[in-house]
């Protein structure tokens, strides 16, 4: 009873938290904040198909990809913002 | 939503929300602001960097850098002639005629608000992932 | 050994959480923007919630880890909104 409650929430919390990001780059036009936008929403997806798909462990499923994918998003935004500056 | 104001002296003259957001996300610096000025003011002609270092009397940090972000929030073209004046939208240029009236009549309160950019919020955030400090 | 790549893979994603939990709360810091210290808590969770995944891979296969991995991923984003919701001046 409390996975499906954890769950739930935590889904609804990164989804919330990517529109707070989206929100920021719409104000700043910094494009790190629309990369953390869609990092923060591919974790709640990746959390959400992972408990709908009735898998047990991230990591015997290719769900665990798309987390990956939000990571490299991250650091791809730290890059070009850092790259950029020496420029 | 009623404008926030807690960034201005109490006798202070009520600048619109949109223009202290557009100030404090587009100038890191006054520098950049300064130079964006002359760019504007000298919009007939391209600037190369090392010129304005000179004309401007800063450093080729700073010029670079600002030359940099003023690209990237849609103010200034550059090409291989130099930096020009060039904002993306009527409605930027309006922001930057609105920008220089009140640092004309009030440096002060533009000043604070650049200042404050930098030290709180959004700019803050953003600016914890510059890993070389310049 | 196939719980080599995921296990890399979580590697990768606790010291990005690690790495940006460190930069967010190294700049607050210096400013005093309390903005960061929400958020730079946000991924020190994350980078616990990566770390608990590790362990349940590699360290306790036969332990189901799955409630304290979602217990910190949920408290990684409450903190982060909290911090959107009260500290962030319009």
């Amino acid at each position: 009873m409390l996975v499906p409650f954890l769950a739930g929430a935590t889904v609804m919390g990164f989804w919330l938290a990517g529109l707070f990001f989206l929100r920021f780059w719409k104000r700043t036009r910094d494009g790190l904040f629309l990369a953390f936008t869609f990092a923060f929403w591919l974790l709640g997806l990746s959390q959400g198909l992972l408990y709908f798909a009735d898998v047990p462990v991230e990591e015997r499923s290719p769900f665990y990809l798309l987390r990956l994918a939000a990571f490299i998003l991250i650091l791809s935004a730290i890059w070009r913002k850092n790259a950029r500056a020496k420029g | 939503m009623p404008p926030t104001t807690d960034w201005l002296e109490p006798t202070g003259m009520p600048e619109s929300p949109e223009l202290a957001v557009f100030i404090s996300s587009n100038f890191r610096s006054v520098w950049t602001l300064e130079l964006l000025l002359f760019l504007k003011d000298h919009a007939a002609t391209a600037w190369q960097n090392d010129v304005l270092v000179q004309t401007l009397r800063a450093s080729d940090a700073i010029v670079s850098n600002s030359v940099e972000s003023l690209l990237a929030g849609g103010l200034i073209l550059t090409d291989r002639k130099g930096a020009r004046y060039a904002p993306a939208s009527k409605h930027l240029g309006d922001l930057v005629e609105e920008t220089q009236r009140l640092y004309a009549l009030k440096p002060d309160a533009v000043r604070r608000l650049i200042a404050s950019a930098s030290t709180s919020g959004l700019s803050a955030f953003s600016d914890s992932f510059r890993l070389r400090r310049d | 050994m196939a719980q080599m790549f995921p296990a890399a893979v979580y590697t990768l994603c606790f010291l990005t959480s690690a790495a940006c939990g460190f930069l967010l709360t190294r700049n607050y810091r210096r400013t005093g923007a309390r903005l960061l210290l929400w958020s730079g808590l946000c991924f020190v969770l994350l980078a616990a919630n990566n770390l608990t995944v590790i362990v349940d891979l590699l360290v306790l296969p036969a332990v189901d880890l799955q409630a304290p991995r979602l217990a910190l991923s949920l408290a990684a984003v409450l903190v982060l909104l909290s911090g959107f919701i009260w500290d962030l001046e319009n």
